[in-house]
């Protein structure tokens, strides 16, 4: 599914990813934790090619294809999907208008014809209360006004729809409360098969009490420096970072 | 006929423009006509030193003769070519600057008199000298010179506690010439009291009937006074969609008297000159104005909005939002400005301005300005000027729509709120045709 090797990326000329290699399979769940400041949301960023992420070594594929060399909508269409930190806020597009523009275009490019109007609709209202979202959200603007626990939903919800390959969360369950946290992990648990991979980043294990996964990596410096099963996280837990920095 | 701007001190050429006057049949329309012109020796040619045309380069006017433009034109066949349904307007038509009379009377609605100029009763003439005098002509020059200019004008009067179901359609068409030329309007419009109507003002080129050339100057003069009397409720819309080598200043004054409300849109893509200065002026109380305006200019186009809200009485509302997108060279000009006189206590005032420019070379010069005179009043005024948020591209882009999309649909939704307010879905339908023709090919 995904392959990164040896990734190299610098922000602003400050080096942040330094060598980092990982590679997950069809159906697998990884989880990358790690200290602030180590480079998780930017491995991200670079996956998904955000402006201003510049990648000076290294290699990252998805089913072969070499992702570093296209543009961001391209990666998108080809199964990358990343649920952002901080969603932004664009007022004046409406959130159906922009979920069926996704939408369509991902179906395009996969050679199907766009939904109609009103099969859109049913659609999205299911995904909406899948994740326990009010339906009346897809009429406002896009993130607009939403509560961060609202945002986070809707990352999930656009998800459900978009049915991606390899789905990056970026601690998408920062700043959730602890039923939004099962809401969230519901609607990735309900996406889990053996074709969709999911890479997980997050500081705290209780997220991973929900979302099981089956790799856990530690991030520091740019570098993965460690990699377990999911016992590692309790670990984590229990001794903070400084025990594998310090090994 | 030759009208010249000579040079900044003989700044109109009168000798041609007398003799113009002097064809003309009707006494008081000459006397009119005359005394314009009278008042155009009071005004010297503008230019960039002066605030109000700051931001507009009109020197391209200067040495040039331009030639007062007429053309005869079959009716039918322009309402057919401008796919006009009678049964659903109350259609006045004109052609560069002249008012086309209609065969007909039951054309329009009974509660409404069209009556040009010429044809205007000892009353009908008073009234509108009255509406002139109010208007405040010493502006600027081009408002005397287009009463100078007109051979005609057209009253219309909206009969007191009507109301008007059929909008009432202005279409001014203005046909390009190949030599340098102008062309100019009125329309004074009297609202009774306690009536109701629509107002669209509709500005067209037509290109088909002459070759132009790309030198050649193609200037349209108009001035449109409105009127509304008390308690009376007027939606109006202003729509500029000329072609682009076309020029045009022009004015429109509305006065409210007490317990009117107006309802104005305003939309523009552009010119080589498109400058309309907007006067509101809240004369009666508890009087209601709203103004949504959108500017997409591209290319090399130029718009410029110069509003002026005046609130002379106490308890009136006012809200203005203007919305501009600029693209390419295009370059925009927006001044707002709210007066609040010393006896509108209670006024309630507020005024918006946003911008983005999509390009390095766009261009916009906003001015929000209060000028209060009173102590007991809620203003408020902003203006914002921006580019397209990149990171709101980005998560578009990480959606699957492409670089291109994304900006459209970001252009669209800067405005999105301002179209939605729209009321008339007809218009609204045309209106969101012409933004997203307009934004198709941003790139």
């Amino acid at each position: 599914m995904l392959r990164i090797d040896n990734l190299q990326a610098k922000v602003e000329e400050k080096d942040i990813l330094k060598g980092l290699s990982l590679e997950v399979k069809p159906g697998e769940v990884h989880a990358i934790m790690g200290p602030n400041g180590s480079g998780k949301s930017t491995l991200g960023y670079v996956l998904s090619g955000r402006d201003g992420y510049q990648v000076t070594g290294g290699s990252a594929t998805l089913n072969g294809d070499n992702l570093l060399d296209l543009d961001p909508d391209e990666r998108a269409k080809k199964g990358l999907f990343l649920a952002f930190q901080y969603p932004v806020e664009i007022p004046g597009v409406s959130n159906m208008e922009f979920l069926k523009a996704s939408v369509d275009t991902v179906r395009d490019y996969q050679g199907k014809p766009p939904l109609n109007t009103v099969s859109f609709m049913k659609l999205a209202r299911e995904k909406c209360q899948a994740v326990n979202l009010d339906p009346n959200f897809l009429k406002r603007g896009v993130n607009e006004g939403f509560s961060g626990g609202e945002k986070k939903r809707n990352e999930i919800m656009q998800m459900m729809l978009l049915e991606p390959r390899l789905c990056i969360l970026d601690e998408t369950d920062s700043g959730l409360d602890i039923d939004a946290l099962q809401v969230v992990a519901d609607g990735v648990n309900a996406c889990r098969d053996e074709n969709r991979s999911f890479i997980i980043v997050t500081h705290y294990q209780r997220l991973l009490d929900y979302i099981v996964p089956d790799r856990v990596h530690v991030l520091s410096e740019g570098k993965i420096i460690k990699s377990g099963g999911k016992e590692l996280a309790l670990e984590l837990e229990e001794k903070g970072y400084s025990w594998i920095e310090k090994a | 006929m030759k009208l010249s701007f000579l040079n900044e001190t003989q700044t109109v050429c009168k000798d041609t423009i007398i003799s113009d006057i002097n064809s003309c049949e009707t006494s008081w329309l000459k006397e009119f006509r005359l005394s314009a012109l009278d008042q155009t020796s009071l005004q010297p040619f503008p230019n960039r030193k002066s605030e109000h045309w700051k931001y507009n380069d009109i020197s391209f006017l200067r040495d040039r003769t331009l030639s007062i433009f007429t053309n005869d034109v079959n009716r039918e066949e322009l309402i057919q070519k401008f796919g006009l349904s009678i049964e659903e307007l109350n259609v006045c038509l004109f052609v560069n600057g002249k008012y086309i009379a209609n065969d007909s009377s039951a054309f329009f609605d009974k509660a409404i008199k069209v009556t040009p100029f010429s044809a205007a009763d000892k009353s009908q003439q008073d009234l509108i000298a009255d509406r002139f005098v109010n208007a405040n002509q010493n502006r600027n020059i081009f408002i005397p010179l287009n009463s100078a200019l007109s051979q005609d004008g057209v009253l219309i009067e909206i009969e007191k506690g009507k109301t008007i179901e059929r909008p009432i359609y202005l279409l001014h068409i203005n046909q390009q010439s190949s030599i340098d030329s102008i062309r100019s309007s009125q329309v004074v419009i009297e609202c009774g009291n306690n009536s109701q109507c629509e107002i669209i003002e509709h500005f067209a080129s037509q290109n088909e009937l002459t070759r132009k050339t790309d030198e050649s100057i193609n200037l349209a003069l108009q001035h449109s006074l409105i009127n509304l009397n008390k308690n009376s409720h007027c939606k109006h819309s202003r729509l500029n969609l000329e072609d682009d080598d076309s020029s045009q200043i022009s004015r429109l004054r509305i006065s409210l008297d007490k317990n009117s409300s107006l309802k104005s849109f305003f939309y523009s893509q552009g010119s080589q000159l498109s400058k309309t200065d907007i006067d509101i002026s809240h004369q009666g109380e508890h009087s209601e104005s709203q103004l949504i305006g959108i500017y997409l200019p591209s290319d090399e186009n130029t718009v410029d909005y110069h509003t002026n809200i005046e609130h002379r009485v106490a308890h009136c509302t006012s809200r203005e939002i203007f919305r501009g997108i600029i693209a390419d060279s295009a370059k925009a000009t927006f001044s707002g400005k709210i007066h609040i006189f010393k006896d509108a206590q209670k006024s309630d005032a507020q005024l918006n301005n946003k911008n983005l420019l999509l390009t390095n070379q766009a261009e916009i010069n906003t001015k929000p300005e209060l000028e209060i005179y009173a102590d007991d009043v809620i203003c408020a005024h902003g203006a914002t000027i921006a580019k397209i948020d990149q990171q709101a591209i980005y998560y578009l882009q990480s959606r699957g729509i492409n670089e291109m999309t994304a900006k459209k649909m970001l252009s669209v939704g800067f405005i999105n709120e301002l179209l939605e307010k729209i009321e008339n879905p007809q218009l609204l339908a045309i209106l969101t045709q012409q933004v997203n023709a307009c934004l198709a090919d941003i790139k």
